[in-house]
């Protein structure tokens, strides 16, 4: 773009609009953080062989287990006499919807405690899964622990 | 008699808007700070998660270190290198049990990689339980489990 003033040459350096644009990418660029946001789930830990007051297990919890059937397999997810052992964590959510329930329906209130028993070979997406279904499904007490003995599905 | 050419000498803006986002640019990368509390991995990504929003509480963040097939590295925490194995267990503890001695309420955030084994990161649960413990806390002790935000 240019323009005649008299006899003077009036021009707009397109290189050091490049040279500015381009730093602001860079700055841009470096500023930005790409890494994916992280959020947490929080649970009580008490002493296993203490009782506490915050977590005292009144009644007998609802025990959900994570166990692999082998190295590289799915997960199956089975409710401690409820329900049959399921591979699927869409279903494992029903079921524990269903115990949950609304209202009259339900089979456990919502502080019911509830424990994730997790099969130390069992993957850790797992275990967090089954955790967030216990939640999602509203139980509001709910802590994770080491399977006893282990575990591989029967 | 001769005329002496005027020279007006103005000062270029541009070069002057290149060299200010040039140190813009140099100070945000040599100020960067690098977030020694997280190491790289892929979290568990439960979708939807019922996750609940980070308090204002202080956290002692550790990191399983993934390695090869499940297994982990070691544990990290606050920069400190704890091998998985018992004796690393029993130090990873000690290290928990001063976090919670110096503040009761700080919460032990886990943060594991989606394809550990569970019996790398249920070592982390012992040890956080045998801090509380040992700092002689009378509430239980207070876990995170750290997944990727949901979109």
């Amino acid at each position: 773009m240019r323009r005649r003033c008299g006899s003077v040459l009036i021009g707009l350096n397109i290189a050091s609009m490049i040279d500015v644009v381009f730093l602001l990418l860079m700055y841009f660029m470096v500023a930005t953080d790409f890494s994916p946001a992280e959020e947490s789930f929080r649970m009580d830990l008490p002493d296993r062989y203490v009782g506490s007051e915050a977590f005292t297990l009144q009644d007998h919890p609802l025990q959900i287990e994570v166990l692999t059937a082998g190295a590289r397999t799915r997960p199956i997810y089975a409710i401690a006499g409820w329900g049959t052992p399921t591979g699927s964590i869409d279903t494992l959510r029903g079921q524990l919807d269903r115990l949950r329930g609304d209202g009259g329906s339900a089979y456990f209130t919502a502080d019911h405690p509830v424990e994730i028993l997790v099969s130390p070979a069992v993957a850790w997406a797992a275990a967090v899964e089954a955790f967030n279904a216990a939640l999602t499904a509203g139980f509001t007490h709910v802590r994770l622990d080491e399977r006893p003995g282990g575990g591989v599905a029967p | 008699m001769r005329t002496q050419a005027r020279h007006i000498s103005v000062p270029g803006i541009t070069p002057l808007v290149d060299v200010v986002f040039l140190l813009i640019v140099f100070f945000v990368l040599v100020s960067r700070v690098v977030d020694l509390d997280r190491v790289s991995m892929d979290l568990p990504a439960p979708n939807p998660a019922a996750t609940l929003p980070r308090g204002e509480h202080s956290v002692a963040v550790v990191n399983v270190v993934p390695g090869d097939d499940g297994r982990a590295l070691g544990y990290r925490l606050n920069g400190a290198m704890y091998v998985a194995d018992p004796s690393g267990h029993a130090s990873l503890g000690d290290a928990l049990a001063a976090e919670l001695q110096a503040d009761s309420t700080t919460a032990v955030l886990i943060r594991a990689d989606r394809d550990a084994r569970s019996s790398t990161v249920l070592p982390v649960l012992h040890a956080a339980r045998r801090a509380a413990a040992q700092a002689g806390m009378k509430h239980p002790v207070r876990v995170e489990l750290a997944v990727e935000a949901s979109r």
